[in-house]
C-alpha cells in the first residue's frame, strides 16, 4: 500500500518551508533512509528522508518552491504499479499523516487498538491521547476499555476477527505475496492442470549437463526453465498479460523463478532470459540464490517477472498450485511426490492462454531440448 | 583477519547443521566424499554451504569456481581455502 512523505515541521512557527531541492524523480527506487529532499527556513536546513525503501510512485512538490508544512512531498510505494490513493484529491488538503513521536498514554493506545503511529493525524508535535481518541471516534469506533498493567494482545477491529490477537507488521516479502494474491484473486481468471511425465530423459540431460562442466549443483530446474523460456520464445502469447481489455505482449521474457530460503520465498527475475543459453541462465541464477541467501536481494531482482517456474520437488509436494504473479500469464509448477510421481502443472490466466495452451506447454517442456 | 583454524571440523559441523534441516544425518560423510552425489545436501544446501563459507572464512568466490572440483568435499574445501584464504 503506498505511503505519503510528508514535508516535516521544522520550527514551531514555521507553517511553511521553502523547498530548495527534491532529489528523486517519479519510477525511481529508494532506499531507506535515502534522502528525498532538502527543506529550509530561516533557521535551519534539514534533509527529508525516506522512511522505508520502495519506488517514488509521484513526486507533487517542484524544486524552490514554499510549501505547507505536513503537505505531501511524494507517495511512495512497494512496487512501482501501485495507485495512488486519492489522487484526485490536492496534496495539500489531506489529512496530515503523524510521524510525530507519541505520548506513553498515546502509545498504549496505539497498541491496544492496533494501530500504527503513522496512521494518526497529530496536531501538535507530539502524538496524544486526544489525537488517538479524534481519530477513533472518526473511524467510529469508540476507545475501547484502558488498559492499566503492561500491554495486551489488541482485540480486533469490528471487521477483523473475533478472536483476541496482537497486529505484526508484514516482512517486505510478505507484502510481495500478499499483493500476488490479490492481483490473482481479483484481476487474473486464474486456472490450473498438470501432467504426469517420465522424468528420466530430463535427469539424463541434467547429469550429463553437470558431469561435463563439474557442476556443484543439479542444474535440473534452471534447464527446465530455460525450455520454458525457449517455448515462450517461439510462442509469444506465452509471453503476455492482459492490459486494459487488451492482449499486452511483452518485449522480452523476464523469468521468474522461486527460491526458498528459510522462511521466505522469493520469486527472482533473470531479466531478458531469452537471450540466455542455459549455462548463462545458470550463472544468473546462482548470482540471485546468492544474493538470497545473503539477504542482499534487491527490489530489482524481484520486478517485472513475464513468466514463471516454481517446484517443490524438495518438499515432495505430490501437487503444488503456485499464485500467479502480477500481469504473469503462466507460472509453470514442478514437482517429484514422494511415491515417486513427477509431475508437471501450470497456474495460467485463462484470459491469456486456454487450457489446451497450458497443455500444449507443459508437454513441450516435459522433453529436454535434446 | 578471518581465522581459518580448524576449518575442516568447522566444515563439517556446518555441513552437518544443513543436513539436519533437511532431516538427514552428515556422521558418516567422509572428508573426500562428494557432498552432492552423496545426497545429503541439495543444491539449494550446497549454495547454502558456500554462501557461509565464504562469510566464515573471508573469501569471495566467482561464479565460475562453484565446481566440484573446488567445493565438491570437505577436504577439496579446505584445499580451496589454502589457495585462496
Amino acid at each position: 500500500m503506498p505511503h505519503a512523505v510528508h514535508i516535516p515541521r521544522v520550527n514551531n512557527n514555521d507553517d511553511e518551508v521553502r523547498l530548495v531541492r527534491v532529489f528523486v524523480r517519479d519510477g525511481e527506487s529508494i532506499k531507506p533512509g535515502q534522502q528525498l529532499a532538502e527543506i529550509e527556513t530561516d533557521k535551519a536546513s534539514i534533509p527529508v528522508e525516506a522512511e522505508r525503501g520502495g519506488f517514488v510512485l509521484r513526486v507533487l512538490q517542484t524544486d524552490d518552491s514554499m510549501v505547507r508544512v505536513g503537505s505531501v512531498l511524494a507517495w511512495i510505494g512497494e512496487t512501482i504499479d501501485e495507485a495512488i490513493p486519492g489522487r484526485d484529491e490536492p496534496a495539500a488538503d489531506r489529512p496530515k499523516v503523524s510521524t510525530a513521536e507519541p505520548t506513553a498514554k498515546a502509545k498504549a493506545m496505539l497498541l491496544e487498538h492496533g494501530l500504527r503511529v503513522e496512521d494518526v493525524p497529530a496536531q501538535g508535535e507530539r502524538l496524544t491521547v486526544d489525537d488517538v481518541l479524534a481519530y477513533l471516534k472518526s473511524r467510529s469506533e469508540g476507545p475501547k476499555t484502558p488498559v492499566a498493567t503492561t500491554p495486551t494482545p489488541s482485540s480486533p477491529a469490528s471487521a477483523g476477527p473475533s478472536a483476541a490477537g496482537r497486529l505484526e507488521p508484514l516482512s517486505m516479502e510478505a507484502r510481495g505475496m500478499m499483493r500476488s494474491v490479490l492481483w490473482h484473486r481479483d484481476e487474473a481468471a486464474a486456472a490450473y492442470l498438470e501432467i504426469e511425465y517420465d522424468p528420466q530423459p530430463w535427469e539424463e540431460h541434467a547429469r550429463a549437463f553437470a558431469e561435463e562442466r563439474r557442476m556443484l549443483g543439479n542444474p535440473l530446474l534452471p534447464l527446465m526453465a530455460h525450455r520454458l523460456v525457449v517455448i515462450a520464445r517461439d510462442h509469444a502469447r506465452l509471453n503476455s498479460t492482459i492490459v486494459d481489455g487488451q492482449r499486452f505482449v511483452y518485449e522480452h521474457i523476464n523469468l521468474g523463478f522461486t527460491i526458498q530460503v528459510q522462511d521466505n520465498l522469493y520469486l527472482v527475475v533473470v531479466p531478458r532470459a531469452e537471450e540466455m543459453d542455459p549455462p548463462a541462465l545458470i550463472k544468473a541464477l546462482d548470482q540471485l540464490h546468492r544474493k538470497a541467501i545473503g539477504h542482499k536481494l534487491t527490489p530489482e531482482d524481484m520486478r517485472g517477472a513475464t513468466l514463471g517456474f516454481s517446484s517443490m520437488a524438495r518438499w515432495q509436494a505430490s501437487r503444488h498450485i503456485p499464485i500467479l504473479p502480477p500481469y504473469v500469464s503462466m507460472i509453470v509448477a514442478h514437482t517429484v511426490s514422494k511415491d515417486g510421481r513427477s509431475v508437471l502443472g501450470a497456474t495460467y490466466d485463462h484470459r491469456v492462454l486456454s487450457g489446451g495452451d497450458a497443455v500444449f506447454v507443459l508437454n513441450w517442456l516435459a522433453q529436454p531440448l535434446d | 583477519m578471518p581465522d581459518h583454524g580448524d576449518s575442516k571440523g568447522r566444515i563439517r559441523a556446518k555441513i552437518a547443521e544443513l543436513a539436519k534441516e533437511l532431516g538427514r544425518n552428515a556422521s558418516r560423510l567422509q572428508d573426500n566424499d562428494l557432498i552432492p552425489q552423496s545426497g545429503i545436501l541439495d543444491s539449494a544446501e550446497m549454495m547454502s554451504l558456500v554462501v557461509w563459507f565464504e562469510e566464515e572464512f573471508g573469501v569471495s568466490t566467482e561464479a565460475e569456481e562453484l565446481t566440484l572440483d573446488n567445493f565438491g568435499s570437505i577436504d577439496l574445501m579446505v584445499d580451496y581455502l589454502k589457495r585462496h584464504g
